[in-house]
């Protein structure tokens, strides 16, 4: 008789049951939940990646309470402060739920990004880093403008890019041309700040030179 | 009838009649990647336990006309605990007879450093009852007669390629070894990433296929004649196309025809460095990566990863330009001079014979038009000659302009180091390296995670190449130049370079 006993499993994990369209995973879920997830380290739930959270804030196939939403978003935001190596996809998707809704976005912009991209550049270490790529993200969203200038007339080592994210605005009308009715008061700002020679970087001195005098501006 | 875990194979008293185990019997852990295996060295049964006769060694087999077992794939499994051999799974068993005409088998087998089994399958509702040898030499081994009975519930088979590279083709194949027709019921396949894509379109095809971007595990359902089959399962590795942007690099002098900044009057930018994208100051990565330039992204409209998006084509490079402005240069715009110009009256006084002949300076001199290059060089012929004024030594203007260039030369070279990783100078991360294998189930999700992993590289590119520009002046130079005014008039100007070379 034979006494001992084999047991094998086999092969691959079970994956996760296939979601229900459009409804992104745990937007049932408390918001305290939802972070827990965000801030996961298991490798099932960093493989995810951050599309998810996105879709929640952008309140895809159900509505959500504007407190569940900000906390969502505040977590997003914790994670793109660590400045590691998640930083970039949470930043990404924080910025994405903001966007405006177009052929190519669905469901409802999350009117919060712009002020955690500030807090971002605010309370970030990295230049270049989260902070340079928060105002990058910034060009996507209207009231972005009047932060941009104050950067970019700041010392701050970041007021290179605000300067040039301006000009980005002024000429193409920023991040996909979300902005491109806002080209004139980009462009009313940096001729401002020329003439006016505001800058006080180094660098953005410089940018704000080659472009103002590339436009036939002058100083008297 | 379990759906959702991967088949397992299980022993029991072989003196008894198959039954069907417990329900959840141990062994079976849905969230194990992992093989595991757990055993304690069985002892030899004697042979009447088993069914169908004695077993034979290849030796004998071979030598009386029977058939022999090979298998085509060995995995290695770890070690229990209190077990010392190394096993491993002898799978996809084949019956060979003597020819090598071989028979692919439900069956597979296990070999151990002091005793192999072979097992025998037997489908059950919890899994798989099996049938074991143990045996003192290693051979190879054949099965039993009388042990292959038709198992109570069939299996599907799915044959996937085990990998392809991302936007290549796969296409999986259900079949059944058991007896009887095959008829599916449906497919999908688990994402890597814990999606899933069920097949809507066509799903009792045997077969399923299309372009891949994300590996995951195909699964098939259906019956065997009339008979609910286990389910088939394959999995499926996407590999990268090998992309990476670490090559994509330039760094040349544009030429006087494509001004990147064409502004007259202006003598305090002497030169600049760029990227292909002219009227921005930071971005030295190209295309316009925050317009959308540089990508291709597709969806993938059917098969295993239908509907997903991924990156087709990325053409983001550095490509760095840099001039010298054309005030400075020999094409540099004219400025009157007047005789009363502290220039006329050094020309006069040592007028170059170049000067002269070209009558660039008329005699006597009562005007003429002159550029930087032709009042300096041409006329005045302030060629490697330093002058030194209260202890400090100026340059010339030539040597000017032969520092400005390489200066700027230097911000490319820079560049291109932080972004390819050349010359011990870690580089940004390779962008196109990630792209490789970037899929999201929307086309404004890939695109906005593209865009800012360009940004990041380029920040970090652009922060490092700028390292050469100083605040402090470096390098003094002495020329000629015009100065604004009423009238405007020539004299003597000293110069700081504010920039260093590499």
């Amino acid at each position: 008789m034979l006494k001992s006993a084999i047991i094998i499993a086999l092969g691959l994990a079970c994956p996760v049951i296939a979601l229900a369209q459009r409804v992104p995973p745990m937007a049932d879920s408390s918001a305290a939940q939802i972070a827990g997830r965000i801030h996961s380290r298991l490798p099932e739930h960093q493989r995810m990646g951050f599309g998810w959270v996105s879709d929640i804030l952008r309140q895809e196939g159900k509505p959500q309470p504007a407190a569940k939403l900000d906390a969502v978003a505040d977590a997003l935001t914790e994670v793109v402060l660590e400045e590691s190596d998640r930083s970039t996809p949470a930043l990404s998707m924080l910025s994405h739920a903001g966007h405006p809704a177009d052929s190519m976005r669905t469901g409802t912009p999350y009117p919060g990004t712009l002020e955690r991209l500030i807090r971002i550049h605010q309370q970030g270490s990295k230049t270049p880093g989260v902070r340079t790529s928060a105002l990058a993200n910034m060009t996507g969203f209207p009231g972005s403008l009047p932060y941009l200038r104050s950067v970019a007339v700041s010392s701050d080592p970041s007021a290179v890019y605000a300067v040039d994210h301006l000009i980005a605005v002024a000429q193409n009308g920023g991040r996909n041309g979300f902005l491109n009715s806002h080209k004139d008061a980009a462009q009313e700002i940096l001729r401002d700040i020329f003439m006016r020679s505001l800058t006080r970087e180094r660098f953005a001195d410089e940018g704000i030179l080659v472009y103002g005098t590339s436009q036939g501006w002058r100083r008297d | 009838m379990r759906r959702d875990a991967a088949p397992a194979y299980q022993l029991t008293d072989l003196s008894d009649e198959p039954v069907a185990p417990p329900a959840n019997d141990a062994g079976e852990d849905e969230g194990e990647l992992a093989d595991v295996a757990e055993y304690d060295v069985p002892e030899t049964p004697s042979d009447s336990a088993l069914p169908g006769g004695d077993w034979l060694s290849d030796r004998e087999l071979r030598s009386n006309g029977g058939k022999h077992l090979t298998g085509t794939s060995v995995r290695s499994l770890p070690r229990s605990a209190g077990v010392t051999e190394e096993c491993w799974l002898w799978e996809n068993v084949f019956e060979c007879d003597p020819t090598d005409t071989c028979l692919s088998l439900e069956t597979g087998f296990w070999e151990c450093t002091s005793y192999c089994v072979i097992v025998d399958v037997f489908s059950w509702d919890e899994g798989y009852w099996v049938y074991l040898k143990l045996c003192s030499e290693m051979a190879s081994w054949e099965m039993p007669s009388g042990t292959t009975e038709e198992p109570d519930f069939p299996a599907l088979e799915l044959d996937c390629p085990s990998s392809v590279a991302v936007a290549q083709n796969a296409e999986c194949h259900a079949h059944s070894l058991d007896y009887g027709t095959v008829s599916i019921t449906g497919w999908t396949f688990y994402l890597a990433n814990g999606d899933s894509v069920v097949r809507t379109s066509s799903p009792t095809d045997e077969t399923w296929s299309g372009t891949m971007a994300m590996g995951g595990i195909a699964r098939v359902s259906g019956y065997i004649g009339e008979v609910e089959a286990t389910d088939g399962t394959a999995e499926i590795a996407v590999q990268p196309r090998g992309w990476s942007w670490r090559g994509d690099t330039s760094n040349v002098q544009a030429p006087t025809s494509a001004d990147c900044f064409s502004v007259q009057n202006n003598f305090t930018i002497v030169g600049r460095a760029w990227g292909l994208s002219c009227g921005t100051l930071t971005k030295l990565l190209s295309p316009d990566w925050a317009s959308g330039n540089g990508f291709t992204l597709l969806q993938i409209a059917n098969g295993l990863n239908k509907d997903l998006w991924y990156v087709s084509a990325m053409s983001t490079g550095l490509d760095m330009r840099w001039q010298i402005h054309r005030e400075w240069r020999s094409d540099g715009w004219t400025y009157p001079v007047a005789p009363r110009d502290t220039l006329i009256q050094q020309v006069q006084a040592s007028m170059h014979p170049e000067c002269k002949q070209n009558s660039l300076i008329p005699v006597p001199p009562d005007s003429a038009i002159l550029n930087l290059t032709q009042t300096n060089v041409t006329c005045r012929n302030w060629i490697n000659r330093d002058t030194v004024v209260n202890g400090t030594v100026y340059a010339s203007y030539d040597s000017l302009v032969g520092y400005v260039s390489r200066h700027e030369e230097c911000h490319g070279k820079l560049a291109i180091r932080r972004f390819s990783g050349v010359g011990g100078v870690t580089p940004v991360p390779d962008q196109k390296k990630r792209a490789d294998t970037m899929v999201r189930s929307s086309q404004s999700n890939l695109l906005q995670d593209l865009q800012d992993l360009v940004t990041d590289a380029n920040d970090s590119v652009f922060n490092y190449a700028k390292k050469l520009d100083t605040t402090a002046v470096l390098k003094h130079f002495l020329f000629f130049q015009s100065i604004p005014g009423s009238p405007p008039h020539w004299d003597a100007s000293g110069y700081g370079a504010q920039g260093k070379l590499c």
